[in-house]
């Protein structure tokens, strides 16, 4: 989700003719203090980070004179905020604000379409417009084949009260937002807010937030968002890849490579109210069941890691060409840490002989590898868990055990379990696994 | 009767002459899916596993008029020129497997579907089945059994293939699973999903398996709170210790503005669906519904193509 900083946001802003302050981007409080000058008016200064509600957390401060606006960018370049480290500040005119709008237009999942929202608030987020005034509120439902028409913003200008000598101006600016950047840039998101009518008459996008489509970016390249440069190694690999990887926690002590995403977060869920920490979130499924060493091989440079888990429940992907990948990586990385392997799912019977012959290769090589699938009874190999019931579970408490943290079921207060429906799933297999006609099943029953 | 995916449906498969669009059709005929066609512009003439191959889908149309049904193995930047080729060829339902089509992309396909009274399920999903008649896709087989009793609506596959799994060996069966699949706009959302299987006679309760982003599971949940869907509703929704603003995994997978498990699990519980906690409490809410269990579905073997390559 290439989120633009602010700045980057008013370039390609400008670049399509809606009006923004003047001002520069400085990374140092010399710059600052020197743009400051050039402007030659009261400056505010905005920490640029991918992240709202920067007004709130103390990032932007202003200032009367060049020497005010040098201080204050010492005060903010290289501290954090909102979990991001500030590189740069934005040093622009303080306007002369008469009226705060906001514009906007966003994705509306229910009704499938851009959703474009305008009110005559400004100022706040729009959940508090939303709340605090509705009737300044309006929002169009814009098809996607015909797009936005000015008449629609401008009709909906006026629902939300703003004045009449201001309607053209504001529908046009609107429209703008809409073509020339939500639709041109493929956002996913794009605001206006405030969008200020300064004393002297002028509509000027006072903010700009502007978020593009990761998977429409083939056809943007000539945007390499800022954001991308403080990508770690491991962020840059899984990028140049193309394979999902969120760090979580750099420092945690382990990395889940999933497949697919439903899998990873409910481990992440399971690890977390355990009291564990995941380092990362990974999915290696769909497209990209083919890297699952090459994951492997990335994740073991997390600094903490005390052990791997793949977990995978394949469809799309295939369990025995993980199973594959991931053993032949194994043995050519030789990992000091444990590595737990949860193979199912289209090709598991492939999967299950993969790791009932690798196993034996691991343990003559002194490596640590415990594994599971769903029709395993743990009595495959030394190595080997009973899957069943268990297959989501075990790995998670064994991977929590393996880096010496107890594993303890520990859902929100509400969300409580239910021992009984467990216990009857339970019942129900041990019942009825040994009445079908396949042998694994059988087998299966005993230890269920 | 099931549902998107039925003893009527005579497909077509888009992308036949790809790795995975061919591996996948050897996989569903062997199921037992009626493919008559495959479409791949610039391969016509060929074949892929004996079903013939033309070059655009109006061709393969007119030769076989009896086709209701497309499954898309197209990468995602030509999904929505291949979708539309569909639509335009009057096709009435398409499924699309592709993950990472721009969502605005995604915007147009499903905007055009539903002028022209098409049914679209995905994009970003491995398909659906209704086990042992029909599967389009590239669902895990093995997890099914059938024909059941209860619908699975997923955003997911993995946690989804452990339910369905369980439902089946349990002896409920399942009546059609279907992946609506993690992108932020889908053709088939849970509400519009909820409906079709509570007009489908064979289904007695449906399962649904949720994520964090947006509010679907949500307008689920007003459906039910209406009576507009009268029958059983269990969920399991995950993603619920996800840090706000991370996507996680699914384009749609992520906390912003809204879109946090406890909405959505509250908002279910309140409108009476059964809320799970853990997948493996699955069989236990089921059979507290007092759904009987199939006894022949015991015994039959459970279909799956022998092919893994």
């Amino acid at each position: 989700m290439p989120y633009l900083l602010e700045y980057e946001a008013k370039q390609i802003f400008r670049k399509e003719g809606l009006t923004t302050p003047e001002g520069e981007v400085a990374e140092t409080p010399e710059q600052a203090k020197s743009f400051a000058e050039r402007i030659g008016k009261p400056v505010v200064i905005k920490i640029q980070i991918p992240a709202g509600r920067r007004g709130r957390a103390g990032g932007v401060k202003f200032a009367e004179n060049p020497d005010e606006a040098g201080k204050a960018a010492r005060e903010l370049i290289g501290k954090e905020f909102l979990g991001h480290k500030v590189n740069k500040v934005l040093v622009e005119e303080k306007l002369d604000i008469k009226k705060e709008f906001y514009i906007g237009v966003v994705n509306d999942r229910a009704a499938k379409s851009p959703a474009v929202l305008i009110s005559s608030e400004g100022g706040m987020e729009i959940e508090e417009i939303t709340q605090k005034f509705p009737e300044k509120f309006a929002k169009i439902n814009v098809d996607i084949f015909k797009g936005l028409q000015v008449f629609q913003a401008r009709n909906a200008a006026r629902k939300v009260g703003i004045p009449t000598e201001l309607i053209n101006s504001v529908a046009n600016m609107v429209y703008n937002l809409y073509w020339r950047i939500y639709r041109k840039y493929d956002a996913t998101f794009t605001e206006i807010n405030p969008l200020c009518l300064t004393s002297d008459g002028k509509l000027i996008a006072a903010d700009a937030r502007l978020s593009i489509d990761d998977d429409a970016m083939f056809r943007h390249k000539e945007i390499i968002p800022e954001t991308e440069k403080y990508l770690n190694e491991r962020e840059k690999h899984a990028k140049e890849k193309g394979y999902v990887y969120v760090e979580l926690d750099p420092n945690a002590e382990i990395a889940c490579i999933s497949n697919g995403a439903g899998l990873g977060m409910s481990v992440m869920d399971y690890v977390n109210e355990a009291g564990g920490r995941l380092a990362c979130f990974m999915d290696v499924g769909g497209r990209f069941y083919e890297l699952a060493g090459d994951a492997l091989k990335m994740v073991l440079t997390l600094p903490n890691l005390k052990a791997v888990l793949f977990h995978v429940y394949a469809g799309l992907t295939r369990a025995n060409v993980i199973a594959k990948g991931v053993c032949e990586a194994i043995k050519e990385v030789k990992p000091k840490i444990p590595i737990f392997i949860q193979v199912s799912g289209t090709g598991e019977k492939g999967a299950i002989e993969i790791m009932k012959k690798e196993s034996e290769e691991f343990k003559k090589m002194g490596l640590t590898v415990e594994w599971c699938s769903h029709t395993v009874t743990g009595e495959e190999s030394p190595s080997s868990h009973k899957g069943g019931v268990d297959v989501i579970e075990t790995p998670v408490k064994r991977v929590l055990e393996l880096c010496g943290i107890k594993y303890k079921r520990n859902p929100p207060k509400w969300l409580p379990e239910h021992p009984e429906w467990e216990k009857t799933t339970r019942e129900i297999m041990r019942k009825t696994l040994p009445l079908r006609p396949e042998p694994e099943y059988k087998e299966l029953a005993k230890y269920e | 009767m099931t549902v998107f995916a039925t003893e009527k449906t005579v497909a077509l498969v888009q992308g036949i002459t790809g790795k995975e669009g061919a591996f996948r059709t050897k996989r569903m005929l062997e199921y037992g899916t009626k493919i008559v066609a495959g479409v791949t512009p610039g391969k016509g003439g060929q074949e892929v596993y004996g079903v013939p191959v033309y070059d655009s889908v109006e061709e393969a149309v007119k030769a076989h008029p009896e086709i209701n049904t497309a499954v898309q193995f197209v990468p995602a930047r030509l999904a929505k020129d291949a979708s539309f080729e569909v639509i335009e060829a009057g096709i009435k339902n398409l499924l699309i497997i592709a993950e990472g089509i721009p969502f605005q992309d995604t915007m147009e396909i499903v905007t055009m579907g539903k002028e022209k009274g098409v049914t679209i399920v995905g994009p970003n999903t491995s398909g659906v089945i209704s086990p042992p008649i029909c599967e389009l896709g590239a669902c895990c087989q093995s997890a099914f059994h059938g024909p059941g009793k209860i619908g699975v609506i997923s955003t997911t596959g993995s946690v989804q293939w452990y339910v369905s799994r369980l439902i089946s060996l349990g002896g409920w069966g399942v009546s059609t699973m279907m992946q609506i699949g993690g992108d932020p706009i889908r053709g088939t959302d849970f509400p519009e999903a909820l409906l079709m299987y509570e007009k489908d006679p064979q289904t007695e309760a449906m399962v649904i398996i949720g994520e964090i982003g947006g509010d679907s599971e949500i307008r689920a949940a007003d459906l039910i709170e209406r009576g507009e869907v009268k029958k059983p509703v269990i969920a399991y929704i995950y993603a619920r210790t996800a840090p706000p603003g991370k996507r996680l995994g699914h384009a749609g997978a992520i906390i912003e503005r809204g879109g946090g498990v406890e909405a959505k699990v509250k908002a279910l519980q309140k409108a009476g669906a059964i809320v799970i906690t853990y997948p493996w409490e699955i069989l236990g809410a089921i059979k507290e519904l007092g759904i009987k269990t199939i006894p022949e579905l015991f015994k039959t073997p459970i279909k799956e193509s022998k092919i893994e390559e």
